[in-house]
C-alpha cells in the first residue's frame, strides 16, 4: 500500500514538476520577431551621434545608467551613484556578481577601459561621440565595484552620457578595433546574448539567463530585416512577426484588424528644408521667412503623415518643457510673396518664376532616395513654392552619394531631433562652432546671441532659467528659419496584441518610417511578454 | 565517334580563353572606372582609415596604383584568380564570399522557374498546335502575346496581390518563414510554400519563347512528308504529333535553353527584388542602388563565367543528343 | 499541294478583313499600328489634353478614386493620374524609340563592317559581341545605370549599349550573304569603292531588317525602362513614367487603392503589345520566307 501511495505521490510530483518546467519553458521557449527596415552595418553600440545610447542600446550591452519610461536616469549596471556638490565628481557603485556573456566577471576595470577608449579620441572613427568624453579629466577605480569620474566644465546634461554601453576589456584590450570581428559577434552584459546574424536576413539573440536584472521572459529575440513596408505588413498579418514600424499612412490598412494593435507615439523627430546660409539667395532672412510661410505645413502633416504629429515652427514640440508657444506663425503665402517682393524679387518676364539681379529664383532640392516621406515632402514643397514664384527641382540621391559636404552646400530635406536634454542636437545644429563639422549645422548658421544662449543653457542647472534661455533661443531661430521647419511626425507601430509590456515613449531621430533595431518602441523588449 | 566528340569538346573549350580575356577586360574596366579609391575598394573604408601612411603606401604599391593601366590590370587579374575579388561596402564582407553565399538561392529559384516555364510553354504549345486554328489556339496565342508584352514586375505584383494579399494562400516574401521549422518535412514544405509564387511568376513571364517555338516548329513539322505518311497509315492525329513531330522539335529546344542561359541567371533580378528572395539578383539590385562597384564587378564576372560554362555544357549536350550533327 | 490548300483556307478570315480595308481605300492596315499612332498622338498632344500639371502635388485631394474631375483618379500626393499617364507616354515612347534606334544603329554599323570586311575586323568585332553577350543583360544594365548619373539620356544610353548585339549578328550574317551575290561581286570587279558599295548596294537591302529590329527593340526598350524605373534605377522618381508610377503604387495596393496600379500597368501592356503586333506584322510582310524568323 505504502509503495503504491509513494509511487502515486512521486508520479504526481513528477507531473507537477514537468508542468512547471513546461509552463516556464513556454515563456522561455517563445520567440518575439520584430521586422525592421534598416539593418545595422555592425553591432557597435556606440555608433550613434548624439545621445542615442541614452535612449536604448542594442540589447546585448548595458551601461552604468539607462533611461526609464519617462526618459529619466535610472540605474543599470550601477546600483547607485552620487554626485559631488560642485557637480564635477561622479561616483558609481556597481552591482555585484555581474557576468559577461562568456562567463567572465564584469568589474570596474571594464568601465574604466570603455570610457578611456572614448576619452582618448583614438577610435573616433568607430565611436563618433568620442569628443564629448574629452571633458572627463580622470577615471579612477577605487575597488572592484566603485568607479569615480572627475569631469571638467561640462554641459548639464553630461549625466545622460553615463548610459554609454560598457565593452569587455578582457576581449578588446590590445585589439585593433577597426579590424576586429567583435562587432559582428559581440558579447556584453545585457539582457540578451548574441546568437546568430544572417546578413540581409535576420539577427537572433537569446535571453541571458544570468542577467543581473530580471531575466527576460521571452527566450528568443529576432530582428528580421525587411526594407519593404508592404512585406513587413504581410509578415505581421500572417503572424510571422510580432511588431513592425509603419508609415503613418498605412494605419488605415491595419486599423480594425483583429489581433493587431496600433501605437502612434510622439517623437522628437522633425523634418525641415535646409537653407544653406552661404548660398544665394538664402543668406537673406526675408527669403527664408518667406519660404517658411509659403509651405502649407498642415496639409503636409495631414496628407503625408496622416495627421500623426504636429506642425514644427522650431526644434521643440508643444509637449517639451522648454517649448515657447509664441513662435508659431500661420501658413501665409500672401505674406511670403510680400516678403519676397521686399527682398527685391519680381517676376519681370512673366514666366511665373521670380528673378533678382538677373537670376531666376530656382534651386535643386535634394532628398534621400530611400526615404519615401522625404521625397513626398520635396514634391509638396515644390508645389507650394511654385505658387509664390520659386522654382524647385527635386533631386534624388542615395545616402551613399550624400556626403557631408553635399549636406552643407545644398537645400536638402533634413530630419533631426532629440527627446533628451534641450541642449542635445540643438547645440550642434545652431552653434557656429559646428560649421563644417560633419553632419552638424548644415545651414552654416552663425548668430552670436544664439551662440551665447546655447553656451549658457548648457551650464545653468536651474530649470526656470533654462526654460527662459531656450525660450529666447526658439524665438530667434524661429524668426531666422535657418532650416525651414515643417513637421514633427509620430512614429507608428503595429504590434500583435498578444504582446504585453509595451511602454511608448517620446521617440528619437532615428530610421524614419523604416525602423531599426534600437531607438524604437521595442526599447524595453526585455520586459515584454507574449501570451 | 568518341574521338570526334572529344575533339569537338576540346575545340569548344579552346574557344573559351579569348572569351575569358574579354570578360576580364570588361570587369576590370568596371573596376577601373569606378569612382571608389582602389585601396578602399579592396580593404574597406574603416580599415583604411586606421592604417598608418606607411602601411597605406605599402598596400598602394602592392596594388600597383602608381603603375600604368596594363600593370594594374595584371595585378588585378592575379588577385581575382587567387580569389580576392575585393570588399563589398554594403555587405561589409569580401565580394566572392557574398556572391557564393547567395548563389544557391538563385539557382533554386531559376532552375525551378525555368523548368516550369519550359514545361508550361511546351505543353501549351503542343495543345495549340494540335488544335491549330481553333478557339483554344487563338485564345492561347492571344494570351501568350499579352503576357509577352507584360513586364515581369507587373506579373509579379499582380500575382502577389491576388495570392498573397487577397487570398493569403502564399507568402509574399522571403525564402523561408521567420520561425523556420527545424524538422525535415515541415521545413521542406515551408520552402516549397515560399518557392511557388516567385517560381510561377518566372514561369509565366518567360514561357512565351517556348510556346512560340514549339507551336511553330510543330506546325511546320506537320507539313513534312513523314507526317503525311503517318496520317496515311491511319494513326490518330494526336499520336502523330506526339510521336513524330514532337520528338524532332525537342532537339533545337536544347539550343533554345542554351540561348536562354543568360536570361536564367540575370532574369531573376526583378523577381528576387520584389519577393525579397535572398539570391544574387537581389544582390545586384542592392549593389546598384547603393553603388557598390566591387560587388557589381564581381557579379558581372561571376555571372559571365556561369554563362560561358552553361553555353559550353549546352553545346556539348546538343551534340550528344543529336546523332545527325557532324562535329564540325 | 493538298496540305497547302488546307492552310490557305484556314487563313481566309484574314483575307476577308483585308478585302474590307481595301474597299475602304486603306492600303496597309494593322491594329498594332493604329494603336501606336493613337499613342503617339496622345504623347505629342499631352500638354493640350491635360488640365492638371502632372508634377504638381495637390495635397488636398490625395487618393481620390476615378471621378469626373479626375477620370483616372489621383495618387497619394493628389496628382492627377490621367495627366501623369499622358506625360508618361511621352517619356516612355521617347526613351523606347531612342534607345531602340541607338541599339539598332550601333549594331547595324558593327555588323555591317564585320560582315563586309571580314578577316581580322570581323574576328575582333565578333569577339566583342560574344564578350558583351556573356553577362546577363540585366546585370550589365544595372552596372551602367550605376555608373552614370540618372537622367533620361543616360537611361537611353544604357539601354542602347546593352541591346545592340543581336542586331550586330543579324546584320553581319545578312551582309555576308549579300556580299557574295553577283551584283556586288560585279561592282567590286568594276572597281567601285567600299563606301559606294556599302551605301548603294548593301545597306538598302538591310533596311527591312532595320525596320523590323527597331520596332521590336522599341517594345523591349519600353519594358526595360519600365522595370528600371520601377526599381528606382531609371527615370528620376518625381518625373512621370509608367514604371515610376507603379513603384509608388505598390504601397497603395495594400491600402485598397487599385487605380494607381491598373492604369499605368494597362498602358504598358497596351503599348508594348501593339508594338509587338506591328513588329510581327512587319516580319510577315517584309521577311516572309526567312528561316528561323522567330529569332529576329
Amino acid at each position: 500500500m505504502r509503495t503504491r501511495a509513494l509511487l502515486a505521490h512521486l508520479a504526481i510530483g513528477l507531473i507537477l514538476l514537468a508542468s512547471l518546467s513546461i509552463a516556464d519553458a513556454d515563456q522561455t521557449g517563445k520567440t518575439i520577431s520584430i521586422a525592421v527596415g534598416k539593418e545595422p552595418d555592425d553591432l557597435n553600440p556606440i555608433a550613434n551621434t548624439g545621445h542615442g545610447d541614452f535612449y536604448d542600446i542594442i540589447k546585448i550591452y548595458s551601461g552604468l545608467l539607462k533611461s526609464d519610461e519617462n526618459l529619466q536616469l535610472a540605474p543599470d549596471l550601477a546600483e547607485s551613484w552620487t554626485v559631488s556638490p560642485d557637480g564635477r565628481t561622479y561616483t558609481f557603485k556597481l552591482k555585484k556578481d555581474v557576468k559577461w556573456h562568456d562567463g567572465s566577471d564584469f568589474s570596474a576595470q571594464d568601465v574604466k577601459y570603455t570610457y578611456e577608449l572614448l576619452k582618448d579620441g583614438k577610435w573616433i572613427s568607430i565611436f563618433p561621440v568620442s569628443s564629448e568624453f574629452k571633458i572627463i579629466d580622470d577615471i579612477s577605480v577605487a575597488d572592484q565595484d566603485t568607479v569615480r569620474f572627475t569631469i571638467n566644465e561640462g554641459p548639464v546634461s553630461f549625466q545622460e552620457r553615463f548610459s554609454l554601453p560598457i565593452l569587455p576589456k578582457h576581449i578588446l584590450e590590445g585589439q585593433d578595433l577597426a579590424k576586429t570581428d567583435f562587432w559582428q559577434k559581440p558579447i556584453g552584459t545585457g539582457p540578451y546574448k548574441f546568437e546568430d546574424w544572417k546578413h540581409g536576413e535576420e539577427l537572433t539573440l537569446i535571453a541571458n539567463q544570468d542577467y543581473y536584472g530580471e531575466a527576460p521572459k521571452i527566450g528568443v529575440l529576432k530582428y528580421i530585416f525587411v526594407p519593404d513596408e508592404s512585406a513587413r505588413i504581410s509578415l505581421l498579418r500572417s503572424g510571422e512577426v510580432d511588431a513592425i514600424k509603419i508609415d503613418p499612412r498605412s494605419m488605415k490598412t491595419l486599423e480594425g484588424q483583429t489581433g493587431i494593435k496600433i501605437y502612434s507615439t510622439p517623437s522628437a523627430n522633425w523634418y525641415g528644408i535646409n537653407l544653406p546660409g552661404k548660398m544665394w539667395p538664402f543668406e537673406s532672412k526675408e527669403v527664408r521667412q518667406a519660404i517658411a510661410r509659403a509651405i502649407n505645413k498642415q496639409q503636409i502633416l495631414d496628407t503625408i503623415f496622416n495627421g500623426q504629429g504636429e506642425i514644427a515652427y522650431g526644434p521643440f514640440r508643444e509637449a517639451d518643457w522648454v517649448y515657447n508657444p509664441e513662435i508659431a506663425f500661420p501658413y501665409d503665402p500672401e505674406k511670403a510673396r510680400q516678403l519676397l517682393a521686399d527682398a527685391g524679387f519680381e517676376d519681370s518676364n512673366g514666366d511665373g518664376v521670380l528673378e533678382k539681379d538677373g537670376k531666376n529664383f530656382e534651386f535643386e532640392l535634394i532628398y534621400p532616395s530611400s526615404n519615401a516621406e522625404r521625397k513626398d515632402i520635396a514634391i509638396a514643397v515644390k508645389t507650394d513654392l511654385a505658387s509664390v514664384g520659386i522654382k524647385v527641382e527635386p533631386v534624388a540621391k542615395s545616402w551613399d552619394e550624400i556626403s557631408q559636404d553635399l549636406y552643407r552646400s545644398n537645400p536638402i530635406v533634413v530630419a533631426f531631433g532629440s527627446p533628451f536634454d534641450p541642449d542635445d542636437n540643438n547645440y550642434q545644429l545652431w552653434s557656429s562652432k559646428f560649421i563644417g563639422d560633419g553632419w552638424w549645422n548644415p545651414a552654416s548658421y552663425s548668430n552670436a546671441e544664439v551662440d551665447n544662449l546655447l553656451e549658457e543653457g548648457r551650464r545653468v542647472s536651474d530649470k526656470e532659467t533654462r526654460k527662459e534661455i531656450y525660450g529666447k533661443l526658439q524665438r530667434i531661430i524661429s524668426d531666422d528659419q535657418p532650416i525651414a521647419f515643417i513637421v514633427f511626425c509620430n512614429y507608428v507601430y503595429a504590434v500583435n496584441d498578444r504582446v504585453t509590456g509595451i511602454k511608448p515613449r517620446n521617440g528619437p531621430h532615428g530610421q524614419g518610417t523604416n525602423g531599426g533595431i534600437d531607438g524604437e518602441l521595442w526599447w524595453n523588449v526585455e520586459e515584454w511578454q507574449k501570451e | 565517334m568518341d574521338r570526334s566528340l572529344a575533339s569537338y569538346a576540346l575545340r569548344r573549350v579552346l574557344q573559351i580563353p579569348p572569351l575569358l580575356l574579354g570578360i576580364s577586360l570588361l570587369a576590370f574596366f568596371i573596376f577601373y572606372l569606378s569612382p571608389v579609391n582602389p585601396t578602399i575598394a579592396y580593404l574597406g573604408l574603416i580599415t583604411v582609415q586606421k592604417m598608418t601612411p606607411e602601411d597605406l603606401a605599402k598596400v598602394e604599391e602592392q596594388l600597383g596604383l602608381d603603375k600604368p593601366v596594363q600593370v594594374r590590370y595584371l595585378v588585378w587579374l592575379e588577385r581575382i584568380v587567387q580569389g580576392d575579388w575585393g570588399y563589398s561596402h554594403i555587405k561589409k564582407r569580401p565580394v566572392l564570399d557574398v556572391i557564393l553565399e547567395r548563389f544557391p538561392a538563385t539557382l533554386l529559384l531559376t532552375v525551378t522557374g525555368y523548368s516550369m516555364s519550359a514545361l508550361l510553354g511546351v505543353l501549351l504549345g503542343l495543345l495549340s498546335a494540335i488544335k491549330a486554328g481553333s478557339r483554344i489556339d487563338v485564345a492561347l496565342n492571344g494570351l501568350n502575346y499579352v503576357i509577352y508584352s507584360t513586364p515581369t514586375f507587373l506579373v509579379a505584383l499582380l500575382a502577389m496581390l491576388v495570392f498573397a494579399v487577397w487570398l493569403g494562400w502564399l507568402p509574399s516574401s522571403r525564402m523561408v518563414s521567420v520561425n523556420t521549422p527545424t524538422s525535415d518535412w515541415p521545413l521542406l514544405l515551408d520552402r516549397i510554400h515560399h518557392l511557388i509564387l516567385p517560381a510561377s511568376v518566372l514561369a509565366i513571364s518567360h514561357m512565351a519563347v517556348f510556346y512560340t517555338y514549339i507551336r511553330s516548329s510543330l506546325l511546320e513539322a506537320m507539313q513534312e512528308d513523314y507526317i503525311l505518311t503517318a496520317r496515311a497509315k491511319g494513326l490518330q492525329e494526336s499520336r502523330v504529333i506526339l510521336r513524330h513531330a514532337f520528338r524532332n522539335s525537342l532537339l533545337p529546344l536544347i539550343t533554345q535553353i542554351g540561348l536562354s542561359l543568360p536570361l536564367l541567371i540575370g532574369g531573376s533580378v526583378v523577381v528576387e527584388s520584389i519577393f525579397a528572395w535572398p539570391g544574387i539578383g537581389k544582390l545586384t539590385y542592392d549593389a546598384a542602388l547603393r553603388a557598390d562597384y566591387m560587388l557589381l564587378m564581381g557579379l558581372v564576372l561571376f555571372t559571365s563565367l556561369l554563362v560561358i560554362l552553361g553555353n559550353l555544357l549546352a553545346d556539348i549536350a546538343y551534340v550528344l543528343a543529336d546523332p545527325r550533327v557532324k562535329y564540325g | 499541294m493538298k496540305t497547302e490548300g488546307i492552310k490557305i483556307e484556314k487563313m481566309s478570315p484574314a483575307i476577308n478583313r483585308m478585302q474590307i480595308f481595301k474597299l475602304l481605300g486603306i492600303r496597309y492596315a494593322s491594329p498594332g499600328l493604329a494603336v501606336i499612332i493613337a499613342l503617339l498622338l496622345l504623347a505629342l498632344l499631352a500638354p493640350y489634353l491635360t488640365i492638371y500639371d502632372p508634377v504638381r502635388a495637390s495635397l488636398s485631394e490625395p487618393m481620390h478614386p476615378p471621378s469626373i474631375d479626375h477620370p483616372f483618379g489621383t495618387d497619394h500626393l493628389g496628382r492627377d493620374l490621367f495627366s501623369r499617364l499622358l506625360y508618361g507616354t511621352r517619356v516612355s515612347l521617347m526613351v523606347g524609340i531612342s534607345a531602340a534606334a541607338l541599339a539598332v544603329g550601333l549594331g547595324a554599323v558593327i555588323g555591317l563592317f564585320s560582315g563586309y570586311y571580314g578577316g581580322r575586323i570581323d574576328s575582333i568585332l565578333m569577339r566583342l559581341v560574344d564578350t558583351v553577350y556573356c553577362p546577363p543583360e540585366t546585370i550589365l544594365l544595372m552596372v551602367l545605370v550605376t555608373m552614370f548619373t540618372r537622367n533620361v539620356w543616360t537611361i537611353i544610353l544604357a539601354i542602347g549599349l546593352t541591346h545592340w548585339m543581336s542586331t550586330a549578328r543579324l546584320v553581319r550574317s545578312e551582309t555576308l550573304s549579300i556580299r557574295q551575290r553577283p551584283f556586288v561581286e560585279s561592282a567590286v570587279a568594276l572597281g567601285a569603292r567600299d563606301g559606294y558599295i556599302l551605301l548603294r548596294h548593301i545597306t538598302p537591302n538591310l533596311l527591312y531588317i532595320a525596320v523590323i529590329s527597331v520596332t521590336l527593340m522599341t517594345a523591349h526598350a519600353i519594358l526595360t525602362e519600365s522595370f528600371l524605373s520601377f526599381l528606382g534605377l531609371g527615370i528620376p522618381p518625381h518625373l512621370p513614367s509608367w514604371g515610376n508610377m507603379l513603384n509608388e503604387a505598390q504601397r497603395d495596393i495594400m491600402r485598397g487603392i487599385w487605380w494607381t496600379t491598373l492604369f499605368p500597368g494597362m498602358m504598358i501592356v497596351i503599348t508594348v503589345l501593339s508594338i509587338n503586333l506591328l513588329g510581327e506584322d512587319l516580319k510577315k510582310r517584309l521577311a516572309p520566307n526567312r528561316e528561323g524568323r522567330y529569332e529576329l
